[in-house]
């Protein structure tokens, strides 16, 4: 078992990096999309996560 | 509860946000536009310019402000008048960043005080540099100009008069300087504050292709949010205000092409990072079932073979190898 969960924890630190990334990294997006308003980018940002959440869960 | 939220007296609910301006660069041309439209409704009009540089000096303001604050503070805890020295460069008169504290030494408040003077008339010259430029001059309500088209030759005579009202109020500017200063910091240093980006630090004043539209109606508002304003498609383009606070400066003043592009590369990036991210987590995932187990790890596979019995434990402990990997990475 330890030696199981030592391969994956490099594997996992890498999926948190990657998890703690996604909303900057999204968010960065959203603001291309050229909305003027916060909350119009909070809006979209959300809805991207939540598509993101559901995709992953379905996989 | 949406109609209660729209009748509050807010200012988004009673302004629109005007993009892609059809060849308009300033406020009085602007105003006029709606003007044939809605007539003494429209109350007024703000195009966007950009104040990079006044926001660096807003922001320099800030900093003294700050260390003058603090100051007072020390001398009114220690009843000690602070002292510091002065930042002193290799080429005497130039200040270079880092070679602080090898200069005179100097009455702290007393320094700061004459820094925060001289920093409050730059922001002010910059305001009234700002407001005097004929573009950004507001124009009179009163109603006694005509109704001007901007595809006509009136436009003309109608920019003539707008410069000779710039023109006028630029005087009055120098008379008031205070009052107007004051009413402009409002306006001026919100924008500076929210972050201009856009631009270039030799850029203040530029202005861009939109501007706010404010309305003495509701249902002028509505109807400005509806109507078509002009003949070429997306020029004119009118949407929902934003509460001033609330509003994306970095992205006041885009054209619909850019827009466009924006929006199509968000949706690629987005549907890319989406398909990507399914790799490691599937994979994580996948370690969840006995199968996977066996094949991703052989030592596993090879237990299970020769002892069949296992696989009960291993399906109850499948999901707990997931668990407790995080929880070694969360210890660790």
């Amino acid at each position: 078992m330890d030696v199981l969960t030592s391969h994956l924890n490099k594997f996992l630190q890498f999926l948190v990096i990657l998890n703690a990334l996604l909303p900057v990294g999204l968010e960065i997006l959203t603001k291309l999309e050229g909305a003027i308003s916060g909350s119009l980018i909070e809006a979209s940002l959300f809805l991207k996560l939540t598509a993101f959440t559901i995709i992953q869960v379905r996989k | 509860m949406r109609h209660r939220f729209l009748l509050q007296r807010t200012p988004r609910n009673y302004s629109v946000y005007v993009r892609n301006l059809a060849d308009i660069s300033n406020n009085a041309t602007l105003q006029h536009f709606f003007e044939r439209s809605f007539g003494a409704e429209v109350v007024e009009t703000h195009i966007c310019f950009s104040t990079a540089n006044l926001k660096a000096a807003v922001a320099k303001r800030e900093g003294i402000l700050a260390q003058l604050e603090r100051a007072l503070a020390l001398e009114e805890k220690t009843g000690v008048a602070p002292k510091h020295k002065l930042e002193r460069g290799i080429v005497p008169g130039v200040a270079v960043p880092g070679f602080i504290g090898i200069g005179e030494e100097v009455d702290s408040i007393a320094f700061y005080a004459a820094e925060l003077k001289s920093a409050n008339a730059d922001v002010s010259e910059r305001i009234d540099s700002l407001l005097s430029q004929p573009s950004l001059m507001q124009c009179p309500s009163d109603g006694t100009e005509p109704s001007t088209d901007i595809n006509s030759d009136e436009e003309l005579g109608f920019l003539s008069f707008a410069k000779t009202s710039a023109m006028s109020l630029a005087s009055n500017v120098k008379q008031n300087t205070t009052t107007l200063a004051s009413g402009a910091t409002d306006l001026v240093g919100k924008a500076a504050k929210a972050g201009l980006s856009l631009v270039k630090k030799d850029d203040d004043g530029q202005v861009f292709s939109a501007g706010f539209v404010v309305f003495q109606k509701l249902s002028a508002v509505q109807t400005a949010l509806q109507l078509n304003h002009h003949n070429s498609p997306f020029k004119m383009e009118c949407l929902e205000a934003p509460e001033p606070e609330d509003i994306n400066w970095s992205n006041i003043g885009k054209e619909h092409k850019e827009l466009e592009i924006g929006r199509l590369i968000s949706l690629a990036a987005t549907s890319v990072a989406c398909l990507l991210w399914t790799i490691p987590v599937t994979f994580v995932a996948s370690l969840s079932s006995v199968d996977a187990l066996r094949k991703e790890v052989g030592v596993i596979d090879d237990m299970l073979n020769a002892l069949p019995f296992l696989t009960v434990f291993f399906e109850v402990l499948a999901p707990q190898v997931r668990f407790k990997g995080t929880l070694n990475f969360l210890i660790s």
